[in-house]
């Protein structure tokens, strides 16, 4: 019936594993199984439809995988919430609350580029290749391999004046 | 240039860290539109508003970082990258807006009536009753779950991992369903089904359970 559910799959499941939050790890299961049901139902709703075709897959793939994450987000905070002693939840390690501490700097340096520079480091910073980002931002690739490069540079010094060496 | 420096990979790992609860805020956009803006397909003010706030906002982050990922894998098609706009491009863009009119109605519709809708605070949530992925005989073969406030209806969707429909049921007033024998017949012994129930609630909500994972013996 549904001949593309193991590709699906196959993908979610290495997606998942690299993109889903930590506190969310052992969940990442649930998170693509959850999307697959879904991406079920949009299928058959778009069979209705006629407009099933592989893109529109992926697509439903995608938002559903992405529904489930934030779903399950709400929930984890809504179960933070009902405690009624914040002060018992168990506090971040070091390493953990420096890494947070460093990622603000991060995006507060980023913040203080120029947007073409900003947009080409932060697209990089979230794992986008040149190609890619030139695609998404409707650039040059050259053009964006040069604001990327030039963006870095500034968000070195930026860091490096607030003590953190890349 | 990307991965060359180890400094600028850590500094992508770091940035890719999420904090615990990666909240969205209204601001967020749906996961539709960064999909199309990672295709490359939104025109560039859209793009440059949504990379703007991805940047601030980690949860939006990670969903630019899968979507990445997920097209990167499916091996879909993409636009290459501009070398300038040309009049082909112009048209392209028409194009895009058009669809963008006409496209939410197909897309969006699995959201209208009927789609999963889930509370704010989830506070009625459906869980299965049985371990997941247990053994069941194919006589006995009853799913149960817990019960949502009085007048409750439940529809329930029994499938392979290949997504195919072995049962599917709805307006159930118990809290349970046995799966019929003869839905059961087609499938090997050992073999992995998944099940989910929706919860009709008497106010007119919805509420969606988890997959649950189920064995036939």
């Amino acid at each position: 019936m549904f001949d593309d559910a193991t590709r699906l799959r196959e993908v979610l499941v290495r997606a998942v594993a690299r993109v889903c939050p930590p506190h969310l790890a052992a969940q990442r299961d649930d998170i693509v199984q959850n999307a697959l049901m879904r991406v079920l139902e949009i299928t058959r709703r778009g069979e209705q439809n006629a407009v099933r075709t592989s893109s529109y897959l992926w697509q439903a793939a995608y938002t559903a995988t992405i529904d489930e994450i934030r779903r399950l987000s709400r929930r984890k905070e809504v179960a933070l919430d009902a405690q009624p002693d914040r002060t018992a939840i168990e506090a971040p390690r070091h390493d953990e609350e420096q890494r947070h501490q460093i990622g603000l700097e991060i995006r507060d340096c980023l913040g203080r580029l120029a947007p073409p520079r900003r947009r080409a480091v932060g697209l990089y910073l979230l794992g986008f290749q040149a190609e890619e980002s030139a695609r998404v931002l409707g650039s040059k690739v050259k053009h964006m391999q040069n604001l990327t490069y030039r963006g870095l540079a500034d968000l070195r010094r930026c860091l490096e004046s607030k003590g953190i060496r890349p | 240039m990307s991965g060359e420096d180890p400094g600028y990979e850590r500094l992508r790992e770091v940035f890719a860290a999420a904090p615990d609860l990666a909240a969205t805020g209204p601001e967020c956009s749906d996961a539709a539109r960064i999909w199309n803006a990672v295709r490359g397909e939104l025109p560039p003010h859209e793009t440059h508003a949504l990379v703007d706030h991805a940047l601030d906002c980690p949860a939006c982050g990670q969903a630019w970082r899968l979507a990445r990922e997920v097209l990167a894998e499916s091996g879909e098609a993409l636009p290459s990258a501009r070398r300038g706009w040309t009049a082909a491009h112009w048209a392209a863009v028409a194009a895009v807006v058009i669809a963008a009119v006409l496209i939410p109605v197909g897309v969006h519709e699995w959201r209208a009536p009927g789609a999963p809708v889930y509370r704010a605070d989830d506070r009625v949530t459906i869980h299965s009753l049985m371990p997941d992925g247990a053994a069941l005989a194919r006589d006995a073969f009853v799913l149960r779950w817990t019960e949502g406030p009085p007048g409750t209806r439940y529809s329930l969707r029994l499938v392979r991992s290949d997504l195919s429909v072995v049962a599917e049921v709805h307006a159930l007033e118990a809290a349970q369903y046995a799966v019929p024998a003869d839905a059961l017949a087609g499938l090997s012994g050992n073999t992995q089904l998944y099940w989910r129930v929706e919860a009709h609630l008497p106010d007119g909500s919805e509420i969606v359970s988890d997959t649950f994972s189920v064995r036939l013996e």
